[in-house]
This record gives structure tokens, C-alpha cells and sequence, in this order.
């Protein structure tokens, strides 16, 4: 298992040497007894050899780009699952990843010359070669993924792995290239994130930038990699979570994971269970998911800062499955200084819902405050509130006004019947109307036929 | 007509309560379980523990729920999920009467009528699972329903369409309009539905799971039944791994693997307020780029009949070589709610007695005795795909026929390597080997042509499908159906030479299953199921070019002068004739075109059934006859063959052909001409067809002129000893010689020396006059 465990560095090489046909063997031997003079007591396998290049392979549209890659013993490479239809990829044969969902990544360093044969577990035509060095290219052509064993012992002569796992490099901090994921639909976008072993590990960028809410109307918000609300950290119940963060922000902070059961110590209360992040430290917080549906992170200093924009969406995929719906949305009701925004932005600019008649479309709300409540309403059908703070209700129940107080989330069910442009929106009218028409805590559920 | 002797009916009865104790085994929801640890109310049914399927590679079980419903393992149950109706359990047994014993099944006609409902001797409100409606009614009013009026009239009204029907044929279906309180229940209970809304939270769920070992390789699960409403699934490509579905409306869902597609699954989704399973009102059916019919339609009716037939092994066609049968398939004697086209209520009170009497079923397979009069040549090669062996896991085996005495050889089932799923075949120019594929795996594997012993498998990637040769070379190729490429291999299959891309860069696999090869061997053809077209390869470069088909295209057959190619769309219930150089397809009106659409459904109303002359549906094989004069279709939804004359390309006739009918191959006939072998999945038999009996190059003519059953009887040479379904899932069909244009100029002198001038020449006859 590359991927949790590093080989035994001279097991490692005993099988490369063993496996390795004669000259390979010997220009290896030559090439550690050169190595181990010229850096002694240097690590054989270094991860990082100076120089190192670091190659990425797209797993997009059920293929690895390329699917033929050379490079150079010591470099890394990055497996980044690309597609955009939800399927999920695994790497197996002479690199074991663990499931890599759309967004993920998973890399190797590949210290050893040699060629290497790869193939997917979910999808076996998905083939892939990595010739390291000088190595020469695989005796078989064929690529065929060693799946089951051939009775008749097919050309078992691919080399020997000797991979060793390695963390994101150090080099990239939260704030170094803030990363994001995929785009909801709603105004949010997913988190994006590396799997280490089985830990998901996200990277959030605290930090101070101009923000515009509508058009023309720019506020100095703080946001969590670049964005507000934070990007979404989606996981599965049971995963384990860590969560990097960087504060680049002029003052001091913590993040707090609201509704989370965890360790007292990730509970991310400054002063209380942990010191507080000073501007320009990272902290790591790492917890695992066991309280499931919707619920929130943000700053647990100063009610400004979660009115500047320091929130999230912290949702939590149950084992048994998620609510059931055609259409899954988020929004997440702010009121501070920002103004008066649906996912970061008031209306005019407040992303459109989508959906068509008859499907069933679930938004999550999410009350960010600081400071007020919303009686959010939906124009054309009642919708049904399925679930309170992530509890899914055992009697769910019909209305077509929902009062979201600072800190609550409400899941929400409903299926348009008619097509057309019809509200969801705060009922306080002053949140909602001005003089020239809708303003602020309102969005439009485009429903086509 | 439809009783079968009373030693089988009891035996069933006795199979039935057998299976019934098994059935406290919850594939449904029996036990609800809290989504969420913090919320400790009981949910309502139908969330909680979903419908699991697990894919498998074996025989009847390919969609497994691990419970046996009334013969299939691919049956589920569940409910819509309705606020204040958690408290009511769900008994799948109940709900599809196995609770009523096995003597529903079949029942035999009274003086040539139907029995009526309330003659049955069992209770009807428990036959019309009209007990159950009332506990939902009563569990809908809650505490203070007896002070409800709706609640009571619903119960008053209940009790009033059990009596009324009682004195309605069992086999019948009623229109709830056609009885005096049909409608006002209907209503009704609409009023008491709205007093326990569905919970727009909860859906049931199908899963599925696909892994190793029961699927030894990639499947995809792709709706192919679904109610207007829902959402249907499916994947861009094959997978290894899970899947699931949300069954969000009631009424009927079914899937099926687009690689196989005879693996099915199904679950009825029941809304507990209203009478009968509810089957949906309107439905998605996956046919001819995808239909929307109400739930009475004809087409569901025929799918639904098909699901049964081909799920429960107890209902495929069992001939004999000696001995009349008796073949008298049955359904879950449950009762359903259907729509008619004006969205009106339907009720069948039970679904066997229904399809018994709509599908004329009950009848008696006669003992197969007919041979043809002249001899084949050479040899033929069967996969007879659903056998059962001793000595492995996995299903089938290949048989060899001898059809100059028309018995069965030999049968390689190839117990020391699992042999897993043979498929298709084909032989190499000195006819040393047959090609096997393993359809199940990622195998392609070698035997001796006459011994039958192993020779070598090599993986070639997930689910091979189909192989032939390269006539210029000898190499071969064996398209990968769960992939994205054709791989060719060195003549024996010793090495993978090349892999074929069979899409362009960028796209999704194109999953091609039974490519043909021109007699130059310069042109490969495939028929892609992920990509609805198919490619033609230019098989030296490797380059490609696509031609869009219709739905599903599963096989193709070739002009033995390269001019034209057949494809059979499976789900398009359609033939696309496609020119290979110039316009060589003949349109209606007799000009000649590029491309042309045969749609063989042109003579069937989906929605009444009504028909107006022959027609195929679901085609599979479509081989071309080595003189280029016809293409046979096999048809599975029909049980028959489409006849094409090449020369008009319209369908000229149909013929009789069993259950799961599947492949066709031509070999040759002594003495000139040629025969067409067909198999049939879920019948044991080979059917021998002669294309032109009076030799005037027309199939005007075309016949069957012998059947007989492929099992393995006294005499056959085994490997392994079978088990169950003997002679069972005919699939590929190599008769050896090779006699295709291209092939049999490299027949070996001693196949040679044993066909006729006009058969070395197939499309060259003027040398032999």
C-alpha cells in the first residue's frame, strides 16, 4: 500500500534489483553505489531529489493524459481526478491510491527507474504507463491490468514498486495558491482537497479581500480562500477531516466547526480550547465526521469577522444517503457588513436557482447572521422543512415561511409546479425591497417546463 | 388449455411454499431504521435499508437480491414514504401474495372461462391487498379517524370494490371506472392522502453493487423502466463499484446492464393508499430513444413478461429430443394498479392470471424429432452460455454438434481455469483452435478445436465479447464491451499486438460488442452500446470514423462484398443499414441511399399492442449469408427472426424462434448452399434454418428445417459434469468451416475438398460454370 506505508527502503530495492532484467540490474547498482558516494548518509529514496519535477496526470473522460508518461527517477506525479460527471477513480497495479472523487489528487514519487503499469479498479480498460529513467519500455505491450491471475501466466514482469507516499509538498501553504473546487450552481463553490492516506485535507486562506456584493459595490471582506461564504467542505460520515488553515488577516482569529461532535480540543474557541491563530500562523485542525447533514464553520472571534465573510458550509453526507432531491442547493443568509446577501451577494447579483417542473430541488439554509433572523420565504409552492441543524425531522412539515435565526440550518424540500421566475426571499421587507424594486436577501428559482 | 398436469402444479405449489419460507428474508424494508443517530423517531417505511442488489455472474441472478420472489432473485418491493404511515409494516410476501400459498399460480380455466376473483377460496380483500389499503387508510387518520368522515367513506368504499370485485375474471383487467365506486375510492383516497403527505425527504433506494467475485468484471446498471417524475440512472461508462438510484414516485422500476443486456433488475415502488402494486401512471420506457407510455401500455406489459421470463430460470423453455413439454411460465399472482392512455385506473387483480391469459400461456413444446435432410459440413460450435457445472463457479460451457448425425460432441466448460460466461467464437485459417471470449471476464481463451483441451487465456480487458479473425493475416480481434478499444492479438492469441481505439480522444468508452470484419480484412465495423454508433476502422492504420445508429446498436453483420453492414439496435428495436463505399442501401422507393433505418417495429402499436404484420423487437445477431442474399435478425423481445432481403432491405417475413432468441451463424450446407444455426438464451435449442430450400438466390423461401436440443446426452465428450440448466443459454454460433468471403478461400484442403465450387466462391460464381 504505497499510500499509507513506505516500503522498507532496501526491501524496496532488493525486489527492483531482483525483478530488473541484467543491464537494468547493473546500471541500478552502479546508480546507487554513485549516489550513496556522492551523498552519504543521505536517504536511498529521498522523495524530494533536487530537481525534482513534479508531473501531473488529468484523469479525465475515463482515460489518463497521458497515458504514456517519461520522466526522470526522484520526480513526483500527480493524479488529479478531472471529471465533471461525479465518477470516481482509483489507481491500482504498481500504484495503490485510495477513491479519488472528482477534485481529488494523489501523488507519487517514483525514486526507482523503471516502468511502471497503472490501470483504474473501477473502470479496468483505463490503462497507464510510467517509464522512470533510462528503464526500458515494458516487455508487454499489452498494458493489460493484472486483475485476476492468468492460469497460463501472463508476462508477469512489471517492476516492482517503489513508490513512496509523500504529503503535499511543504512548499504550498494555504495562502500560497488558495485552491477551489467545483462550482455548485448557487453562488458556492466545493472546497477542494488532497487525500493522504485516508485523511481528507482541505486548506483554507484566511485573508482580507475586495469583495463586490452587487453590482459596483465592493466591501472589504474577509474570506476564506478568496470567496464568500468559504468554499463548501463536503464529507462523508466516518471520513477523517484536516483542515489547514493560514490566517493572512490583520488580526487574530480561530474557526469553529458548528454543529460538529468532536474532540474539545478542534472545537476552534480562541482563548478556551486553543490559542489564538496570530496573523501570518497556520493551525490544523483534524477531527473525524460523525454529526451528519447541514451545518457551518466560521470565525469564533468577534461577530465582525462572520460579517465580513468568514463562513462556510460544512456538510456532512450521511452513510444511508443523502436527503433525496433532483436539485441540491445551498444558501447561506448574511447580514453584516457585507450588507444584506444570499451566498456573498445581494440582488441583482445573487446566483438564480435552477430547476424544472416537478423535480424535486432541496436548499439547505444556513443562517450566518451576525446579527438577525429571516423569515424566508418561497413564492409559488409551500416546500416541506425535512430536517433542523442537520437532524432530518421524523415529521417533516409544509409551509411557505421559515424563520432562520443566526446559527440555525434548515434543510428544505419543495417541487415547482409551474414554470417560471419564482422568489425565494427574506420576508423582513426592508432586507428585501427598496425604492427601485428587489434588493439584498432575495433569489430567483428559474423553473423551466 | 392453460392447466398443466396436476403432479407439475402440485410441485410448483410445493417449490412455492419451499421459496415461501424464505421469504421473512428482508429484501424490503422490514425494519426501519433512524437516517440519522440524533433523530430518534421512527421513520417511515421504505427508508432505511434499501433494495441491495448485487451483480453476479450467474445464471438467473445477474441482478441478485439475495431472496427468491416467486422464481427471480431481481425482485424488489418498496413504498412511498407517507408521514403517519410509519407504524405500517411492510411484508413484501403480503404485498405480491406469496402469504396466499402457490396455488394462485396458473389456475386452470372453468369450462373455458376464467375463474372469477371471488371464487378463488382465498380471502379477496387479502388477494386485492385491500387489508392493507385499510390499515394505511386507518394509520392515515390517526387517533381520531373514526370521527373522520373521509376516513369512513374510504373504508365503506373499500369494502365496496372488494365485492364488486369479486365477480370479475381473475384474469382480467378492470377499469376502476367500469365499476360503480372505482372512481369515487379513487377520489377518496386522494382526500385521505392528503392528510399523510408524502415526505418529500425520504426516497426509497435501489444499490448496487458491483465486485469481485460475483462479477468477476465492469457492468453498468442503466434505467430502462422508470415513472415519469423519477430520475433514471446510468453511467458513462462500465464500472467495478457501487451505484444506487432514489425511487422518488411510485410504480415501476426496472434496469439493465447495457453490456448484458439481459441482466435485469426491477422494484415496484407501492403507494400504500391506493389499491393494488402501483405499476405508475406514467412511464419512461428506454426503447427507441426513450418513450413515455402509460403504466397499461402494451410495450411494459411485454418488458415486464420478458423480466419474468428471463429472471426466473423455473420459466425458460425446456425442449426435449423425444418428449412433448409442458411450458406454463408464471408471475407473482399479485394485484397492480395500471393507468390506461386516458390516465384512468386499471386494476389487474392478478398479474399471473392477467399475463397467463393475455400471452395465450400454458402451452406444450413439441418433442423435437424434425432433422434437416441434408447433412452440414464440417462441424458447429454453441456457447451455451447458462449451463451449470460441477467443477466451477461460473456459468457455461461450449458445445460442440456433429451435423452430419446431429447429436451433441462434446461440451468444454473448462472447470480448471473457471471458464466464465463463453460468449462468442471463432477459429484460426488451419482450424487448430476455437477463440473463446469470456463475456464475464477479461479472458480471452484458447482451446483445441478437437480436443477440447486447454490451450491458453490471456486477458485482453473487461467483458470480450466478440472475435474474429483477420483473413490477411490471421490475427485476431476481440472487442472489449466494457472498454474502449478492439484488441488484436497474434494468430493463437499469443500476444496482444495492438489495441484498436474504437472512439475518438476525449470521449467516453465507446463499448463495442460484435464487430464484423470485411473479407479483405482491411475494414472492422462495431457497434458501440455506450455511443448509440457505430466506427469503422480502417484496420492497417487504425483510424477511425463514427456513424451515428440508433439506440443501443449490439451487433452488425457484412456484405461478403464489403458494400453494406447491418447493425441490430437493440433498444432502437431497429436495423441501420450503412454503406461502406457508395450509396448500397436500398431505400423504400427503391433508390439507392447511404443509410437507411429498418424499423422493426413499424407493424406494432406500443400502447394498444395491436399489430399490423410481423415484427421483432429487442434484435441481437444479424449475420449476412455468405452469397450476400439475406441478413437473419434473431429478435429476444419476440422470440423469432426477421428476415432482410438484402437486395430491398425491408424485412420480407419472420420466423419461429424460442425463447431469448440470440445468435445466428451460417455454415455450409453439403452439396451446396448454406445453413443458419440460431440459439436461444433461455431455451435449450439449436434451430437449423436453410435460407433459399429452392436455390433461386430469393429468401422468400426460407425455412426451418430442424431443431434439436444441445444438451449433453449419452455419448458427448465433458470436461466437467453439468449441473443444472443442461443445453442452456445459447449464445455465439461458429460453424466450422469458416464460410464467409475472405474466410473460406483459406479453408484447410480437408474442409475444402468437402464444399462445392460455388461455396470456395461465394461472391465469384462465374468461375465454377
Amino acid at each position: 500500500m504505497s499510500d499509507t506505508t513506505a516500503p522498507e527502503p532496501f526491501a524496496a530495492l532488493r525486489r527492483a534489483l531482483s525483478d530488473a532484467s541484467p543491464p537494468v540490474r547493473r546500471l541500478m547498482l552502479i546508480g546507487v553505489i554513485a549516489l550513496s558516494i556522492l551523498v552519504p548518509g543521505a536517504a536511498l529514496f529521498a522523495p524530494k531529489a533536487a530537481g525534482a519535477t513534479n508531473h501531473t496526470i488529468a484523469i479525465k473522460n475515463f482515460a489518463f493524459t497521458p497515458d504514456v508518461l517519461t520522466l526522470a527517477p526522484g520526480d513526483t506525479v500527480t493524479f488529479v481526478n478531472q471529471e465533471t460527471d461525479g465518477t470516481v477513480h482509483a489507481i491500482r497495479g504498481d500504484f495503490t491510491s485510495p477513491d479519488l472523487p472528482p477534485g481529488a489528487s494523489f501523488m507519487v514519487t517514483v525514486a526507482t527507474a523503471g516502468s511502471y503499469n497503472y490501470y483504474c479498479s473501477f473502470h479496468p480498460y483505463m490503462t497507464g504507463i510510467i517509464n522512470a529513467g533510462t528503464a526500458p519500455p515494458s516487455p508487454s505491450p499489452s498494458r493489460s491490468p493484472s486483475v485476476s491471475p492468468s492460469p497460463s501466466g501472463s508476462p508477469g514482469t512489471s517492476p516492482s514498486p517503489s513508490v513512496t507516499p509523500t504529503t503535499p509538498p511543504p512548499g504550498s501553504a494555504p495562502c500560497d495558491n488558495p485552491a477551489l473546487g467545483a462550482d455548485q450552481g448557487d453562488g458556492t463553490r466545493l472546497a477542494a482537497y488532497n487525500l493522504v492516506g485516508t485523511v481528507k485535507v482541505f486548506k483554507l486562506c484566511m485573508s482580507q479581500t475586495d469583495w463586490e456584493v452587487s453590482p459596483g459595490v465592493v466591501k472589504q471582506a474577509y474570506t476564506f480562500n478568496g470567496i464568500v461564504p468559504g468554499p463548501t467542505i463536503k464529507v462523508n460520515e466516518g471520513d477523517q477531516v484536516r483542515v489547514i488553515v493560514q490566517n493572512d488577516l490583520p488580526e487574530h482569529t480561530a474557526v469553529h466547526w458548528h454543529g460538529m461532535q468532536l474532540p474539545n480540543a478542534q472545537d476552534g474557541v480562541p482563548d478556551i480550547t486553543q490559542p489564538h491563530i496570530m496573523p501570518g500562523n497556520t493551525y490544523t485542525y483534524e477531527w473525524t465526521a460523525k454529526s451528519t447533514g447541514t451545518h457551518w464553520y466560521h470565525s469564533h472571534m468577534g461577530g465582525g469577522q462572520v460579517g465580513r465573510g468568514l463562513y462556510g458550509a460544512l456538510l456532512v453526507t450521511p452513510t444511508l444517503g443523502d436527503i433525496a432531491a433532483d436539485k441540491h442547493y445551498t444558501i447561506e443568509i448574511g447580514d453584516g457588513s457585507n450588507g444584506f446577501t444570499f451566498n456573498g451577494k445581494s440582488y441583482p447579483a445573487t446566483v438564480p436557482l435552477t430547476a424544472s417542473v416537478n423535480q424535486k430541488v432541496h436548499v439547505r439554509l444556513i443562517g450566518t447572521g451576525p446579527e438577525m433572523i429571516h423569515p424566508m420565504h418561497l413564492h409559488g409552492v409551500p416546500f416541506q422543512v425535512v430536517a433542523q441543524d442537520g437532524n432530518k425531522l421524523a415529521s417533516p412539515y409544509t409551509v411557505d415561511t421559515l424563520n432562520v435565526g443566526v446559527g440555525q440550518t434548515y434543510d428544505i424540500v419543495f417541487q415547482p409546479k409551474e414554470p417560471g421566475k419564482w422568489l425565494l426571499h427574506c420576508h423582513i421587507f426592508s432586507h428585501s425591497e427598496g425604492p427601485n424594486g428587489m434588493i439584498g436577501l432575495v433569489t430567483i428559482i428559474n423553473v423551466t417546463p | 388449455m392453460h392447466s398443466p398436469p396436476r403432479g407439475i402444479l402440485a410441485a410448483r405449489r410445493r417449490a412455492n411454499r419451499r421459496r415461501l419460507a424464505w421469504l421473512l428474508t428482508p429484501i424490503l424494508v422490514f425494519v426501519t431504521i433512524g437516517v440519522n443517530p440524533s433523530s430518534s423517531n421512527a421513520l417511515p417505511i421504505g427508508v432505511g435499508t434499501p433494495v441491495q442488489f448485487t451483480l453476479t455472474d450467474n445464471q438467473g441472478a445477474w441482478f441478485d437480491t439475495g431472496a427468491t420472489l416467486f422464481g427471480t432473485r431481481s425482485l424488489g418491493v418498496a413504498v412511498t414514504p407517507r408521514t403517519k404511515l410509519a407504524s405500517l409494516p411492510l411484508n413484501t410476501d403480503t404485498l405480491l401474495n406469496g402469504d396466499l400459498g402457490g396455488g394462485l399460480l396458473n389456475l386452470p380455466l372453468l369450462n373455458g372461462d376464467a375463474p372469477l376473483i371471488g371464487s378463488l377460496g382465498v380471502n379477496v380483500n387479502s388477494l386485492l391487498n385491500l387489508d392493507q389499503l385499510n390499515s394505511a387508510v386507518d394509520a392515515a387518520g390517526g387517533a381520531l379517524g373514526f370521527l373522520n368522515p373521509t376516513i369512513q367513506r374510504a373504508k365503506t368504499q373499500i369494502n365496496q370494490l372488494s365485492q364488486q370485485l369479486s365477480t370479475v375474471p381473475d384474469s382480467s383487467a378492470t377499469p376502476l371506472g367500469s365499476l360503480p365506486v372505482g372512481l369515487d375510492l379513487m377520489r377518496t383516497l386522494k382526500e385521505v392522502a392528503a392528510l399523510a403527505p408524502t415526505d418529500l425527504s425520504l426516497a426509497p433506494k435501489a444499490k448496487f453493487a458491483v465486485a469481485a467475485p460475483a462479477a468477476a468484471s465492469a457492468h453498468s446498471v442503466t434505467s430502462l423502466i422508470w415513472p415519469v417524475g423519477a430520475q433514471p440512472i446510468d453511467q458513462n461508462s462500465a464500472f467495478i463499484g457501487n451505484a444506487e438510484a432514489n425511487l422518488t414516485e411510485p410504480g415501476l422500476y426496472a434496469w439493465a446492464c447495457k453490456i448484458h443486456p439481459y441482466m435485469l433488475g426491477a422494484v415496484v415502488v407501492d403507494d400504500p393508499l391506493t389499491p393494488g402494486l402501483d405499476f405508475g401512471k406514467k412511464l419512461n420506457v428506454n426503447v427507441k430513444g426513450g418513450i413515455v407510455v402509460p403504466s397499461s401500455a402494451d410495450v411494459v406489459q411485454e418488458l415486464v413478461q420478458k423480466f419474468f421470463r428471463i429472471t426466473t430460470p423455473d420459466n425458460w423453455q425446456v425442449y426435449s429430443n423425444t418428449q412433448t413439454k409442458n411450458w406454463n411460465p408464471y408471475y407473482p399472482p399479485a394485484p397492480i394498479l395500471e393507468y390506461d392512455a386516458n390516465e384512468q385506473p386499471v386494476i389487474i387483480p392478478s398479474l399471473d392470471a392477467y399475463y397467463n391469459s393475455k400471452f395465450t400461456e400454458g402451452v406444450t413444446l413439441p418433442a423435437l424429432t424434425q432433422r434437416p435432410s441434408v447433412p452440414g459440413v464440417g462441424e458447429l460450435w454453441v456457447d451455451t452460455q447458462m449451463e451449470q457445472y460441477a467443477g466451477k463457479v461460473k456459468s457455461g460451457a461450449a458445445t460442440k454438434v456433429d451435423v452430419q448425425n446431429w447429436t451433441v460432441d462434446r461440451k468444454v466448460a473448462l472447470p480448471q481455469i473457471n471458464l466464465n460466461n463463453p460468449h462468442n467464437m471463432w477459429s484460426d485459417r488451419d482450424g487448430k483452435y476455437i477463440y473463446q471470449t469470456e463475456w464475464f471476464s477479461d479472458r480471452l481463451t484458447v482451446f483445441d478445436r478437437t480436443t477440447g483441451k486447454l490451450v491458453r487465456t490471456i486477458q485482453v480487458g473487461p467483458d470480450p465479447s466478440h472475435v474474429m479473425t483477420r483473413t490477411d493475416t490471421d490475427q485476431l480481434h476481440v472487442a472489449i464491451n466494457a472498454g474502449n478499444a478492439v484488441v488484436e492479438l497474434s494468430p493463437g492469441a499469443k500476444q496482444i499486438d495492438r489495441r484498436i481505439l474504437v472512439q475518438g480522444p476525449g470521449q467516453t468508452p465507446a463499448h463495442p460488442h460484435a464487430h464484423w470484419m470485411s473479407a479483405d480484412g482491411h475494414t472492422m465495423v462495431t457497434p458501440n452500446v455506450n455511443h448509440n454508433n457505430s466506427t469503422i476502422v480502417d484496420v492497417p492504420s487504425g483510424s477511425i470514423q463514427e456513424v451515428q445508429t440508433e439506440q443501443l446498436p449490439i451487433a452488425t453483420g457484412m456484405m461478403p462484398d464489403s458494400s453494406k453492414y447491418y447493425v441490430a439496435n437493440f433498444l432502437g428495436q431497429s436495423v441501420s443499414c450503412i454503406s461502406l463505399d457508395g450509396p448500397a442501401c436500398h431505400s423504400d422507393s427503391g433508390t439507392n441511399v447511404g443509410y437507411k433505418s429498418i424499423n422493426l417495429w413499424a407493424n406494432y402499436d406500443m400502447v394498444t399492442g395491436a399489430t399490423t404484420g410481423g415484427f421483432g423487437g429487442l434484435p441481437i445477431q444479424i449475420p449476412v449469408s455468405p452469397d450476400g442474399n439475406v441478413a437473419f435478425v434473431a429478435n429476444t423481445l419476440t422470440s423469432n427472426i426477421a428476415v432482410i432481403d438484402t437486395k430491398t432491405d425491408k424485412v420480407i417475413k419472420y420466423l419461429p424462434c424460442d425463447s431469448g432468441c440470440h445468435g445466428i451463424n451460417f455454415g455450409a450446407k453439403r452439396g451446396g448452399g448454406y445453413y443458419a444455426y440460431v440459439s436461444s438464451k433461455f431455451a435449450n435449442t439449436l434451430a437449423v434454418i436453410d435460407p433459399d430450400p429452392n436455390g433461386d438466390g430469393s429468401p422468400a423461401d426460407s425455412t426451418i428445417v430442424g431443431k434439436m436440443v444441445l444438451d449433453s446426452a449419452a455419448g458427448t465428450a465433458v470436461d466437467d459434469v453439468v449441473t443444472g440448466y443442461n443445453g442452456m443459454g445459447g449464445q455465439g454460433v461458429l460453424p466450422y468451416p469458416i464460410v464467409y468471403n475472405g474466410w473460406v478461400q483459406n479453408a484447410t484442403p480437408e474442409m475444402a475438398d468437402q464444399l462445392t465450387c460455388a461455396q470456395l466462391n461465394p461472391i465469384n460464381q462465374g468461375v465454377c460454370e
